[in-house]
């Protein structure tokens, strides 16, 4: 699995993090998240995630950051981002990175992290449930997250999954339309 | 037909001889049910809320039991600060590991003495 986390620690060096995963609790929640996002944007990673507990928790990627700490910390890595990864670490620090920086409340930050990766994994398993559904099946699974940071998560969660492919002219031709309304 | 009784009556000596080395106070569905979800986590640990939610018992109820395995040496809180806030955080100590290790093979001995007798 040693590949996989290399692919997750050129994606922490990409974004220009300095993860100490030996000493900070959040890094290591931090990157269950980010590296199960990193997934749900198509890099190919195996690792495999359950949504109980900890969700979105992946044991084996556990076991591989704590085999390899020093690795991960000082961001050492054998795999070289093709073009398409970086696609992807560019979409995943504009759509979830940058909006779920809380300064001075890392709490929530994480929180908003657990909400998105959360709704993400439910509707991936089930892609014809209807957002109320998930909301009320995320409020069951992890009652400690209030309804904004659902809400929230659920609404990033809906642009992490959105193929750009689905973008055709027709779609285009009408976006651009309501966005003449205003002007 | 002996072997069949012998092997029987081997699952039940071993079935009494593990059940010996099990500290009785540990063997409670929720305490059981604490100690293998923290052991879930690996070394990460399990936040109380997620521990909460996830065996859905009062706080009472839970903070009873998680002292009583605090006490007992099994598992350990580190409080995490996150900025405004504090996480307390539980992780299983050795002691810990080894206990539930003695549970789970209890369980085992268990179950074959229990699937031979039906």
């Amino acid at each position: 699995m040693l590949e996989d986390l290399d692919k997750v620690i050129a994606a922490l060096k990409y974004w220009g993090l300095k993860p100490d995963i030996k000493n900070s609790y959040s890094w290591r929640f931090f990157i269950q998240k980010t590296t199960y996002l990193l997934e749900a944007f198509d890099m190919p990673i195996s690792y495999f995630f359950t949504i109980h507990l900890k969700g979105t928790y992946s044991r084996q990627l556990t076991q591989d950051y704590y085999a390899f700490q020093d690795r991960v910390c000082l961001l050492e890595t054998n795999y070289v981002p093709t073009p398409k990864d970086i696609e992807i670490f560019e979409r995943m620090k504009k759509t979830v990175l940058e909006r779920t920086k809380t300064p001075d409340d890392a709490d929530a930050e994480l929180q908003l992290l657990e909400g998105i990766s959360t709704a993400v994994y439910l509707m991936r398993q089930s892609p014809e449930t209807v957002g109320e559904e998930v909301f009320a099946t995320i409020k069951i699974l992890k009652p400690y997250l209030s309804d904004a940071t659902v809400v929230i998560g659920l609404s990033i969660a809906k642009e992490v999954l959105f193929k750009p492919e689905y973008l055709t002219d027709e779609i285009q031709e009408e976006i651009e339309i309501w966005d003449r309304v205003d002007q | 037909m002996m072997n069949a009784l012998m092997n029987s009556n081997d699952n039940v000596e071993v079935l009494l001889e593990t059940s010996r080395r099990i500290n009785s106070r540990a063997v409670s569905l929720i305490r059981c049910l604490i100690l293998a979800l923290i052991a879930y986590s690996v070394d990460d640990g399990l936040q109380y809320r997620e521990l909460k939610s996830a065996l859905n018992v009062s706080d009472g109820k839970l903070i009873a039991n998680l002292n009583r395995l605090l006490k007992m040496g099994y598992i350990y809180r580190q409080q995490v600060r996150l900025d405004r806030r504090q996480l307390n955080i539980f992780t299983l100590t050795d002691e810990g590991k080894k206990e539930l290790e003695t549970i789970m093979r209890w369980i085992e001995s268990f179950q074959r003495v229990a699937i031979l007798d039906a």
